[in-house]
């Protein structure tokens, strides 16, 4: 069966930036609407979560997880806090995936491809494939901590501080797994910082 | 913004953008709890105390009409006592027991990196002795290592192969030992610097396959060559015989590569051949001149392992055939039914079906994955043990086991979604 919160697709969300903040003139007070937030952030945490598992259906089924144990449980949040709160929701839901089947990191970063090709077209299109195919091996490849982080800085562009409350850990460990985390990623990708 | 920021955000954009609302499952909800009445649990956890002193009391007086003794029903008495797993996942080697599946040592790599320093390469030359690839922090080249399994399943004597040390960029991803671990036969890829693979036409888009005469530590080097301009190469497996002089070589060619060394070949491109090589004594060549075994034909639509006998009579090969499944940007894409047949060297016929398995539905495949499909032997040959990664949602159909009258005793690690494992005897 479907949840009722579902059963409105069509209605496009309101704009808002890649880290889900709200858009110019969406309304706060909206935050604790959990059928809103799924209509509006559904796409958005999906995207987050990929970028953790590698993996499209784990993907999926992480967020799909979160919103389900949300609408048995009906936790009241706090309006200005809901996004983050499902936010690491999401997170927690990563680990313990990533926890369970263990990711090959070797293989991520050699010979299979876990991610689609772009849209692009031509040569530029295989090269440009093959180099983010590369870095997102790389990244898949480093620890969770510091995948987390740079998903968080870098994709999202959250601030230091918001990454730090999202992961609970301190605004300086954000910045040490951030910079570890880039210069893993600049040795394993054969680049200089 | 740094390069590597800018790149790392363009690849996220890029990877996220791949994810489109309207192709979004709607929220599903799990089967939610009924409203139980407040007696309801008391009373059925006396009545589960009744029903259970029942069966018991019934057992005892044989109403049931056995007197097999309780718990699950014997495994089969195992071939060997033990078997080296290689998880890429942990990048831990560890020997485990056959029979409980739990790991009595851990073979020492030393010194290995913290990622990738494992290779995905195990191989054994019989009597204790094992070999294993892996990379060591500092030394550029990945080194093939040796070490003997005590009857009792202790790690004794590790140390490094004469002259096995690769080309560095070079991994090894298959790996067989001549009976008297005179010869090692690597089958290795290039992953260094791969970022404009695309480009590449050279030796490095395809497999090698090194041969390290560890008396002299020499290396000849083979290659695939060109099948039917088929140019993409990867050695899939690799078997002796037991006399040492021949090596069988399974190659995949493939007339493009999504990746290095030819893997997720398109539907329809993929060739593969069985070639005998007899390396001893020559300084390499092409595989293409040795010795045809087996070829994929319409009898054999998808030919993926095969390791000839020790006689050089037979090839166990694992084959495919019946609609094409999986993922071809992820997995590769695979035929459903499994089998694994012993054929005749001589006459091509198939002699018997050792196994059968139906790989399932595994369009929706998710996972990066390498070789999903292995099988290895022991030194007799006959003893064999098969794993599949090939993983649906949820990864329900994977397996692990060593093969026994036609079924499949399990072996840890199980459920290992989306790893990696080399496994021997």
């Amino acid at each position: 069966m479907d949840y009722e919160l579902s059963g409105a697709p069509g209605r496009p969300g309101p704009a808002r930036d890649r880290a889900g903040h709200p858009g110019p003139g969406q309304p706060g007070g909206e935050w604790q609407d959990i059928t809103l937030i799924f209509r509006q952030h559904h796409a958005d945490l999906v995207r987050l979560a990929l970028l953790l598992v590698s993996d499209r259906a784990c993907a999926e089924d992480v967020v799909q997880d979160v919103f389900t144990r949300l609408c048995a449980r009906r936790p009241v949040l706090d309006q200005d806090r809901a996004l983050a709160y499902i936010r690491t929701a999401v997170l927690n839901g990563c680990r313990s995936v990533l926890r369970r089947r263990t990711l090959t990191r070797r293989i991520v970063t050699t010979r299979a491809v876990p991610w689609p090709g772009t849209q692009e077209s031509a040569e530029d299109s295989a090269i440009l494939a093959e180099d983010r195919r590369r870095v997102l091996a790389a990244l898949a490849a480093l620890p969770s901590r510091r995948r987390e982080v740079l998903v968080l800085r870098f994709y999202l562009n959250l601030p230091v501080a918001e990454v730090a409350a999202t992961l609970g850990i301190s605004q300086g460990s954000v910045k040490s797994a951030s910079a570890r985390g880039l210069d893993a990623l600049a040795r394993r990708l054969g680049e200089e910082r | 913004m740094t390069s590597i920021q800018d790149r790392l955000a363009d690849a996220m954009g890029a990877a996220a953008s791949t994810v489109r609302e309207a192709d979004l499952r709607p929220l599903a909800a799990r089967p939610g709890r009924r409203q139980q009445a407040a007696w309801a649990a008391p009373v059925a956890a006396a009545a589960a105390v009744v029903l259970v002193i029942g069966l018991v009391v019934a057992a005892s007086n044989g109403l049931f009409g056995t007197h097999q003794p309780a718990g699950p029903a014997p495994l089969p008495a195992a071939p060997h006592r033990f078997y080296l797993a290689t998880d890429i996942g942990s990048f831990r080697t560890t020997v485990r027991s056959t029979a409980t599946g739990k790991a009595v040592a851990v073979v020492p790599v030393p010194s290995v990196q913290a990622a990738g320093s494992v290779s995905p390469a195990l191989a054994t030359a019989g009597n204790g002795l094992f070999y294993i690839a892996a990379s060591q922090r500092g030394v550029p080249g990945e080194q093939i290592w040796r070490f003997r399994v005590t009857p009792a399943g202790q790690v004794t004597g590790f140390g490094r192969v004469p002259g096995g040390v690769l080309r560095p960029g070079w991994t090894a991803d298959a790996l067989a030992a001549s009976p008297d671990g005179s010869m090692l036969a690597v089958g290795a890829y290039y992953q260094r610097d791969h970022r404009y693979h695309g480009r590449l036409s050279g030796p490095e888009r395809s497999d090698q396959l090194i041969v390290i005469h560890t008396g002299t530590s020499a290396q000849s080097r083979w290659r695939g060559g060109s099948l039917g301009g088929a140019r993409y190469f990867r050695v899939a497996s690799l078997s002796w015989t037991g006399d040492g002089r021949q090596l069988a070589v399974l190659g995949e060619w493939c007339r493009s590569a999504g990746s290095p060394g030819g893997e997720m070949c398109p539907a329809g491109q993929r060739q593969a051949q069985l070639r005998a090589i007899e390396p001893a004594g020559r300084t390499g060549g092409s595989i293409l001149a040795g010795r045809l075994l087996l070829r994929q034909s319409p009898r054999i639509p998808f030919l993926a392992q095969a390791l000839i006998s020790p006689d050089g009579s037979t090839v166990t090969a694992m084959v495919l055939r019946g609609r094409t499944i999986g993922n071809p940007q992820i997995s590769g894409i695979f035929p459903r039914e499994l089998s694994v047949q012993q054929i005749s060297v001589g006459t091509g016929r198939q002699l018997s079906v050792l196994f059968r398995r139906n790989l399932g539905d595994t369009s929706e495949v998710s996972g990066p994955m390498a070789d999903p499909l292995a099988m290895t032997a022991d030194a007799t040959g006959r003893n064999l043990i098969l794993n599949g990664g090939i993983c649906n949602r949820g990864c329900t159909n994977e397996f692990n086991g060593w093969l026994h009258a036609g079924r499949l005793v399990p072996l840890p690690p199980s459920g290992f979604a989306h790893r990696e494992t080399a496994e021997t005897w």
